[in-house]
């Protein structure tokens, strides 16, 4: 049941209508029952794996509270991460690692016949189990208390609105919130705002561009220079407007719920450099692999070297993260790469309008050739695209400008440059994001608001594409 | 009260604007092919005979043939087939059929009582089905098909046999979508026309053409069955409902089961849901007496070569579809069954 589609406008309809006539401690039974039947319309197999790992950490949690004995607590702790570590190793990772295992003996010569696993990957999963990770972590670290209520931390795991796709929230964070749901009601309108916008980016523009983007990626070869870029710009917008849709839809449903979730994305092109980039970019996963990974590892406390390694590891971690597949790890490396490599340059702040706008467009070409490796859908594809991209002579304008002519290709050509400059332009506009942008609105009359929410949605319906593709982020 | 002052006629602009679209003839030839189809059919008061289905029914079957076959008098066989009209959409014309038969019919006795017609609409129906029609799933032009066809008073019924889909909420949605707004019901015309007038083209089969002068995938790959079960059980749920409402409309059924280019496969996957298809569709006539199945698919003779997409036969084709249909009427005994015996005869 993915957001844009008409089987959860029915599903929240009908939800949205128990919630305002419940109350009390009932809504939170009707969140968490419509959380679970929100995740079942995937697969109902897979609700006995949330369920599982919301029992495992609640009952982690509730021992890491009560005891003070150290040695326990680790071993507590070992148990929850070693839990959601192997549910996700058996999910996501079970047949990478076969099939890796595999090639690397047959290059060695080592003959090794073994078939992948049918294993269905379930939805979100990365999601949730970083999610209540995080909450061990926290409980363990004594940084907060272990949730009293299996009722309230079931609703944490499971809470429907970002649950496949994040914001990966954290329990210190969204906890108090939901235990405060029986007492209050703070039903926030700007979250229409920000749903109509995240149907806008997905449906209008990501799912527009998608058509282009897979014409040229589901088969690069031939393919050179200045198409090649063409189509990994309109990737880089298309995977931005595509999440960062996904997470205003999320952080707009919430809020309609009375509850405020993390801003994923803050305007993440209009960084000049590949710090600013990660602090604008999945922000909940980015500082999630700050708190728990980077600075786990050391952080920057033991030196240049150190530091250096620890960029990398996380980097390749988060590009692993995203996919079982090597090209995912190449991403990560890739922008472990430019961290290592950029880390002292300063800070956007320091630099001149002209400067930041030059080091701006600098950067998002590196982060291009990021997208391009994290679109490939093979490590061979990878050689194919970075040779596209490189070979600007083999790409013969005269040929193309007749046949656009004849075949009025042009307009294609209008539709997607013109719609990756007109975004980039709004990130420079409100480089705070979406919210900035609604907050802004939400000041002004009644009628402005509605007209822009409907505008919105009524566009949204009839720009749909027939088949509209999930969720890039879905499967990760 | 005072936001109503603002949102009214805001609401007000947007539904002139969508009826504006909505009713515009140059665009939505989806929701046009379903008024043709229509008024192909209102108003044919002498027709004994329709033949219901998609265009993969009628193209290779001309209302002459059918009129030799069973004997049906000049003029009386009337083309009601609609393009991509699956099982669902052609139960849908058979419900807005009873009612509008029910309307013209009316036999009115005491204060505004009206009495349903005792003679039915048709003696014989002819609908053609095939494999690919059990696979495909919530493509928006069904519900389109079911919204601009199905009277009100039947929707409680469609919700029910959505209830077999694998995602019912969807064509909910959808379907509620399409009568919220009729412009939706056809969004990918009005993208199309729209796109054309203010860009110059966006149609999505052109994606390639800004970089390259072909595609480079074949369209055809698509067009396969993958015989999902959810998808298998929805659309026999729609054919059973489609039967039994034919009762009322139509003497006789002839369930047409017309090959694809699947059915020229040698691999056993492809076989077996053959079988299972011609055997679902022969247990739903065994307890309808009213029905007749007639096998036009012939894995002998049928080569994948005889179709110009997935299930479209090739015009030269067309004769040697006729004499199977031929064929199969003849075996059960129904060649001229709707003649008249002439003055003097018995």
């Amino acid at each position: 049941m993915v957001f844009t589609t008409p089987a959860f406008v029915v599903f929240f309809s009908l939800f949205l209508w128990a919630w305002f006539i419940l109350r009390g401690v009932q809504r939170k039974w009707l969140l968490l029952a419509g959380s679970y039947v929100f995740y079942g319309s995937w697969n109902p197999h897979f609700l006995a794996l949330i369920i599982l790992s919301t029992i495992i950490d609640y009952s982690v949690g509730r021992r890491l509270d009560e005891t003070d004995d150290e040695s326990l607590r680790r071993r507590l702790l070992y148990v929850s991460v070693c839990a959601n570590l192997g549910i996700l190793a058996v999910f996501k990772y079970a047949n990478f690692f076969i099939d890796s295992a595999t090639a690397g003996l047959e290059a060695l010569g080592i003959s090794f016949n073994t078939e992948s696993l049918e294993i269905l990957l379930p939805v979100g999963i990365s999601f949730y189990t970083f999610q209540t990770m995080s909450y061990t972590v926290d409980v363990y670290r004594r940084t907060m208390p272990a949730c009293r209520s299996p009722l309230d931390f079931g609703i944490y795991v499971a809470f429907f609105p970002q649950l496949v796709a994040g914001p990966i929230e954290r329990a210190k964070r969204l906890l108090p919130q939901i235990s405060e749901l029986s007492e209050r009601s703070s039903y926030d309108s700007s979250g229409w705002g920000l749903i109509a916008l995240g149907c806008f980016k997905k449906v209008v523009i990501a799912d527009n561009l998608a058509r282009y983007v897979d014409a040229v990626y589901a088969d690069p070869t031939g393919v050179y220079g200045p198409a090649m870029w063409v189509a990994t710009y309109a990737f880089a917008i298309q995977i931005y407007c595509d999440f960062s849709g996904y997470s205003d839809i999320a952080v707009g449903l919430a809020r309609i719920l009375g509850i405020q979730l993390i801003q994923n994305f803050k305007a993440p092109y209009a960084a000049a450099g590949p710090s600013e980039f990660w602090r604008r970019w999945h922000i909940s996963l980015s500082t999630w692999l700050r708190d728990y990974l980077y600075i786990g590892l050391g952080g920057n406390r033991q030196g240049a070297w150190h530091t250096k390694r620890n960029l990398m590891l996380t980097m390749l971690l988060g590009g692993l993260w995203h996919g079982a597949a090597w090209n995912f790890v190449l991403w990560g490396a890739w922008h472990g790469g430019l961290l290592i490599a950029l880390r002292n340059v300063r800070q956007s702040a320091e630099y001149g309008l002209l400067s930041r706008i030059f080091r701006t467009i600098l950067f998002f070409h590196f982060v291009c050739l990021g997208w391009a490796l994290f679109r490939a859908q093979s490590l061979a594809d990878c050689a194919t695209l970075f040779t596209g991209m490189l070979q600007f002579w083999q790409w013969d304008w005269g040929v193309w400008l007749t046949e656009a002519r004849a075949s009025g290709a042009g307009a294609d050509l209008i539709i997607i440059m013109g719609t990756c400059l007109a975004m980039l332009v709004v990130q420079f506009m409100y480089p705070k994001g979406s919210d900035q942008l609604i907050a802004r609105l939400w000041t002004r009359a009644g009628a402005v608001k509605v007209t822009f929410v409907l505008t919105l949605l009524y566009v949204t319906m009839l720009a749909a594409p027939e088949r509209a593709p999930p969720f890039i982020y879905f499967q990760f | 009260m005072q936001r109503l002052l603002y949102i009214v006629p805001l609401l007000t602009v947007f539904w002139l604007t969508d009826q504006w679209l909505t009713d515009d003839r140059t665009i939505g030839w989806e929701r046009n092919s379903v008024r043709n189809s229509l008024d192909r059919w209102e108003n044919e008061n002498r027709a004994q005979v329709a033949i219901l289905g998609s265009s993969t029914s009628k193209d290779w079957l001309p209302g002459r043939v059918v009129e030799r076959l069973l004997g049906a008098g000049r003029g009386q066989v009337v083309d009601a087939h609609i393009n991509g009209c699956h099982q669902g959409c052609t139960w849908s014309s058979v419900r807005k059929m009873l009612q509008r038969h029910r309307q013209k019919r009316c036999r009115w006795r005491g204060k505004d009582r009206c009495l349903p017609p005792t003679k039915k609409r048709f003696k014989a129906v002819l609908f053609g089905t095939n494999l690919f029609q059990m696979c495909e799933d919530g493509h928006s032009k069904r519900v389109l098909q079911h919204q601009a066809l199905l009277p009100s008073e039947d929707i409680p019924a469609l919700f029910s046999i959505y209830r077999e889909a694998k995602q019912p909420l969807e064509y909910i949605g959808r379907f509620a979508g399409m009568k919220l707004s009729g412009a939706y019901g056809d969004t990918r015309a009005v993208q199309g026309y729209w796109g054309a007038r203010l860009l110059g083209g966006s149609n999505p089969r052109h994606a390639h053409r800004w970089y390259r002068r072909q595609p480079k995938r074949s369209s055809k790959e698509l067009l396969s069955c993958d015989y999902v079960p959810d998808n298998v059980a929805l659309k026999l749920k729609f054919t059973e409902a489609l039967m039994d409402d034919l009762h009322d409309l139509t003497d006789r059924v002839y369930v047409m089961l017309l090959p694809d280019r699947s059915r020229a496969s040698k691999d056993p996957e492809q076989q077996r849901r053959w079988q299972s298809h011609i055997a679902k569709h022969r247990e739903i006539a065994r307890t309808r007496p009213w029905v007749r199945i007639l096998d036009l698919t012939d894995p002998e003779a049928i080569r994948p070569n005889h179709f110009r997409d997935g299930f479209h036969l090739k015009p030269e084709q067309f004769k040697a579809q006729q004499k199977r249909l031929e064929r199969a009427l003849k075996s059960i005994g129904e060649i001229g069954v709707l003649k008249q015996p002439k003055k003097g005869e018995r």
